[in-house]
């Protein structure tokens, strides 16, 4: 049966037309995206990669010179890592928030709600697409030493000066990131917890589980996946953010994500800047795939 | 082999691989103005592609297609004046029963006004009047293949293609639209390419049936030539269920030839490739030809062509009775009329048939159930 | 009952959530009404002062033209980029088509401050001078992703098998694809187009890197709010939200539409 012209490799030329046809087809409809990330994305990564590898020499330049510095100097410096474990430490502190706090919201969205759980999956979906910026600057005018909570504290005479640990701190931040990051958690909690069924719970209800027990042997495990993933999602975006500290960490808060944006913006220094993106990178990458190894791990 | 002038649609050798194998081999095809032709055969023997093929939906990797003396081989699939109907449902949802059917003719700007006509037409040739501004989801199953059929049929094709069209409807419904579409077929003059992996569709239907197995043919015939004739196990086992037994050859005569089965031996007509003594055959009986007797004579010398049993098992299936003959050292199913006497199980009977009947095939080894 | 109590204590709690999420942006519609300057209450009065503010001033009026000139180009490229690259994905079963899927899905897993620095320093080194187009080209990367994944799920859904029946009845490729396949995937290419466009509307983390002399809106805010408070930020960022909420409104009215 291997005998026929198409199997010794001679096609007609219009079955060889029809080939060439499909692969212009696919070519056409594929390529465009493919040029769009390859341009934006991955030709810039890549020099931004060989960046990481060169010398700096201040001011915007650079040399052409093989070196690793940027990466030992990076990796070296007890300032570097004292504010990278900061950034960090920042990071899971917010997510860990975000989980704990989106738990029982994302519980009483599944299992407690008929006809009013649509609607309250839709107002989670609105907040979650109503303007970073825009709830950034909410805390700020919340927050600020001529906010609302100062100047109220202030008139009924609570305080004499504003509180100014309230903004321009740690604290702030980490306001700002569970209100900017709630709403995915509680979304991917409801997404995952969708998949217990309710009878699972009536079940363990009624084999004399109390609500404490229900939960962690139950609903805990069940819903591990969206915990995880809620975790990482709000560790790397706010690890990586350098929006929210730079308008209310004020100089108590300086993260790695400032850093980078101050070697590009103000100090011109992109060799540091790129190995410093890199080595967080790594580690954000480091952080998921630990993460899902652990879901994993637990799963069995 | 091409046209000669009787052949409408030639298939000329045309192979189709995917991924190296072939799904369609050297199959040759000549069919003629307003013929029905069935393909059947079992999934995966190649029919749909070769309907895609004609269709061209797909593109042959060797051969042509000729239609009415043109070659089309290399013409895409718009391009052809071929339809097709579809296994599954494909109307378009976004459109109504009119527009979905109006769709070809829109596409050739065909005047509104003669839009209106032949659309209306075609929806009474389908019976189907009245359903122009249906929607397509209220339409069930059946009403949607006719719906189908229409689209197809308002476009005035020289060729109408139907891939497994009637597959995922409800018996009845099913044996109802075979009919009509028997009926459109009379009433249009047109020539019809069927696929099915039905027997009792494809026979019931068509002028002619293509048997096929693993992308090439096996018999061609027209379903009396293929019922009475078979020329392989595999196509008498696909064109009704009969009793196969394996067996040599034991003589061979100048009308008859006996073969040995077990310790039996039996007797049938010759068949159309010649047999020597010591070849191993099958011996197929129908079990519509064989006819059964009450008792067994105790006489009478041992026949050659009548068995002696016991009814195992009896299944009434309406017009006819299905009996389960036990012979001892193997069975044999055996149908007659349920007008005769219905016997009883655990009856002794006698079952003989006509030589004639008793159809003698080569062992074929791949035998399909 | 004890079994209440945790029942309410629950509704209570996720109403809390819901104060806690909602509370502050209110605080901003708010005050972007009051008569005062004042960021505090009390509340002294309905007013469209700092409207009128926002829409006399030239940097706010050019940067709400900025971030609508920036977010329309990005839904377009992206809408005609990722539906054809969607159709390629689902409609053929190409060698590669796995690792195309996640070529194109894997840019919405970089933080933006990656995506800003390296078209940053890329633009630099090819000498590109920032701009509107620079901000648009990191917008297409960021949005490229979402927008894909809105079409590929619906395509997957998709029976290529009425394209044949289209072609089968005469229709060539452009046909098929007007007459039914864009009918047929038209709300979801809607929907991801919202998607698109709130998402380019709001967006700060590339664009900070990315911009040239003219700002977008969520930087004009963010300047503004690094040097001084300044109530007419109320009035503009009520307008941002305004922008990026429209989009949730009508996918919802869409989806509406879509169960009838």
């Amino acid at each position: 049966m291997t005998t026929t012209a198409a199997a010794t490799g001679r096609l007609q030329p219009f079955n060889v037309g029809v080939a060439r046809r499909r692969r212009i087809a696919i070519a056409l409809l594929v390529g465009p995206a493919l040029l769009v990330v390859g341009g934006a994305l991955v030709v810039p990564a890549a020099n931004l990669l060989v960046q990481s590898f060169i010398e700096s020499s201040g001011y915007g330049q650079v040399t052409y010179h093989f070196t690793f510095s940027n990466y030992t100097d990076v990796l070296q410096d007890p300032t570097y890592r004292r504010i990278a474990w900061h950034s960090f430490g920042l990071g899971a502190l917010a997510a860990l928030i975000c989980v704990v706090a989106g738990y029982p919201a994302a519980y009483f969205i599944t299992f407690r709600l008929r006809r009013a759980r649509n609607i309250a999956l839709f107002l989670v979906v609105v907040s979650l697409f109503t303007s970073y910026l825009v709830r950034l600057y909410a805390w700020y005018t919340i927050l600020g030493t001529q906010g609302i909570i100062n100047t109220g504290l202030v008139r009924l005479g609570v305080v004499e000066h504003p509180l100014l640990f309230l903004i321009f701190s740690r604290t702030a931040v980490v306001i700002a990131f569970v209100n900017v990051f709630l709403p995915y958690s509680i979304l991917m909690l409801t997404s995952s917890m969708q998949n217990i069924r309710a009878d699972l719970l009536e079940n363990a209800r009624d084999l004399g589980a109390g609500p404490v027990r229900t939960f962690s042997r139950v609903v805990l495990p069940l819903s591990m996946t969206g915990a995880i993933g809620a975790f990482a999602y709000t560790f790397i975006l706010t690890s990586g953010d350098y929006i929210t500290p730079s308008l209310l960490g004020g100089t108590s808060s300086t993260s790695l994500a400032s850093i980078v944006s101050d070697e590009f913006l103000a100090l011109g220094n992109r060799p540091s800047g790129a190995a410093i993106s890199f080595v967080m990178l790594t580690i954000f990458f480091a952080v998921y795939l630990g993460l899902t190894r652990l879901e994993r791990w637990k799963g069995i | 082999m091409t046209g000669d002038g009787r052949s409408y649609l030639c298939v000329d050798s045309v192979t189709k691989l995917f991924d190296g194998t072939a799904a369609v081999q050297d199959f040759e095809l000549e069919i003629a103005a307003g013929e029905f032709v069935s393909l059947l055969g079992p999934s995966g023997c190649g029919k749909t592609t070769l309907l895609r093929i004609v269709a061209g939906l797909e593109f042959p990797d060797t051969g042509r297609i000729l239609l009415d003396g043109r070659d089309i081989t290399a013409t895409p699939a718009h391009k052809r004046p071929v339809n097709m109907v579809f296994q599954r449902v494909t109307l378009f949802p976004h459109l109504n029963v009119f527009d979905n059917i109006a769709f070809g003719l829109r596409l050739r700007r065909t005047s509104a006004a003669e839009t209106r006509t032949r659309v209306g037409d075609a929806l009474d040739l389908v019976r189907l009047p009245g359903f122009a501004e249906r929607a397509v989801r209220t339409l069930s199953g059946g009403q949607a293949q006719r719906v189908a059929l229409a689209r197809a049929i308002v476009n005035r094709p020289k060729v109408l293609l139907f891939d497994e069209p009637l597959s995922a409807l409800d018996l009845q419904i099913r044996r109802e639209l075979q009919q009509e579409l028997k009926d459109i077929h009379r009433e249009l003059q047109g020539t019809f390419v069927y696929v099915t992996h039905d027997q009792e569709e494809a026979m019931s239907m068509s002028d002619r049936v293509v048997v096929m197995r693993g992308g090439v043919i096996v018999q061609v015939g027209d379903p009396v030539e293929l019922y009475r004739s078979p020329t392989s196990l595999f196509v008498a086992s696909f064109v009704g269920s009969p009793n196969v037994w394996p067996g040599t050859v034991a003589a061979v005569e100048d009308r008859r030839v006996v073969v040995a089965v077990g310790d039996r031996r039996l007797e049938a007509s010759p068949p159309t490739a010649p047999v020597r003594p010591g070849d191993r055959v099958a011996l197929v009986l129908r079990s519509e030809v064989l006819t059964l007797s009450d008792g067994v004579p105790d006489d009478a010398a041992p026949s050659l062509c009548a068995v002696e049993g016991t009814v195992a098992d009896v299944r009434f299936v309406g017009a006819v009775v299905s009996y389960r003959i036990d012979l001892g050292d193997r069975r044999l199913t055996v149908s007659r009329s349920s007008q005769t006497e219905i016997l009883a199980e655990g009856t002794r009977v006698t079952v003989a048939w006509n030589p004639r009947d008793a159809l003698l095939l080569s062992a074929d080894e791949e035998r399909t159930p | 009952m004890a079994r209440r109590l945790r029942a309410s204590a629950l509704l209570v709690y996720t109403i809390l959530v819901f104060v806690f999420l909602f509370a502050p942006i209110a605080l901003v519609v708010l005050f972007s009404f009051n008569k005062t300057a004042s960021l505090t209450f009390p509340f002294h009065g309905f007013s469209l002062r700092w409207y009128r503010a926002v829409l006399e001033s030239p940097s706010y009026r050019d940067a709400i033209f900025a971030s609508l000139r920036v977010a329309v180009i990005s839904v377009v490229v992206v809408v005609v980029v990722g539906t054809a690259a969607g159709i390629g994905v689902t409609r053929y079963a190409f060698r590669g088509s796995r690792i195309v899927r996640v070529f194109l899905f894997f840019p919405a897993a970089l933080p933006g401050l990656f995506v800003g620095i390296a078209l940053l320093s890329f633009f630099v080194q090819t000498q590109v001078s920032l701009s509107l187009w620079t901000v648009t080209a990191g917008h297409l990367i960021y949005v490229l992703p979402y927008f894909f994944l809105v079409v590929t799920s619906r395509l997957q859904r998709f029976d290529y098998m009425l394209e044949e029946a289209a072609r089968d009845l005469g229709a060539g490729p452009w046909a098929t694809f007007r007459r039914v396949t864009l009918p047929l995937i038209a709300p979801s290419l809607i929907a991801g187009a919202l998607v698109v466009f709130s998402l380019s509307w709001d967006e700060v983390f590339i664009t900070f890197f990315t911009i040239g002399a003219q700002n977008t809106l969520p930087l004009v805010i963010y300047s503004t709010v690094k040097q001084s408070v300044d109530p007419s930020v109320n009035a503009i960022s009520t307008l941002l939200l305004a922008g990026s909420l429209v989009f949730v409104f009508s996918v919802r009215r869409l989806a509406a539409d879509l169960q009838q």
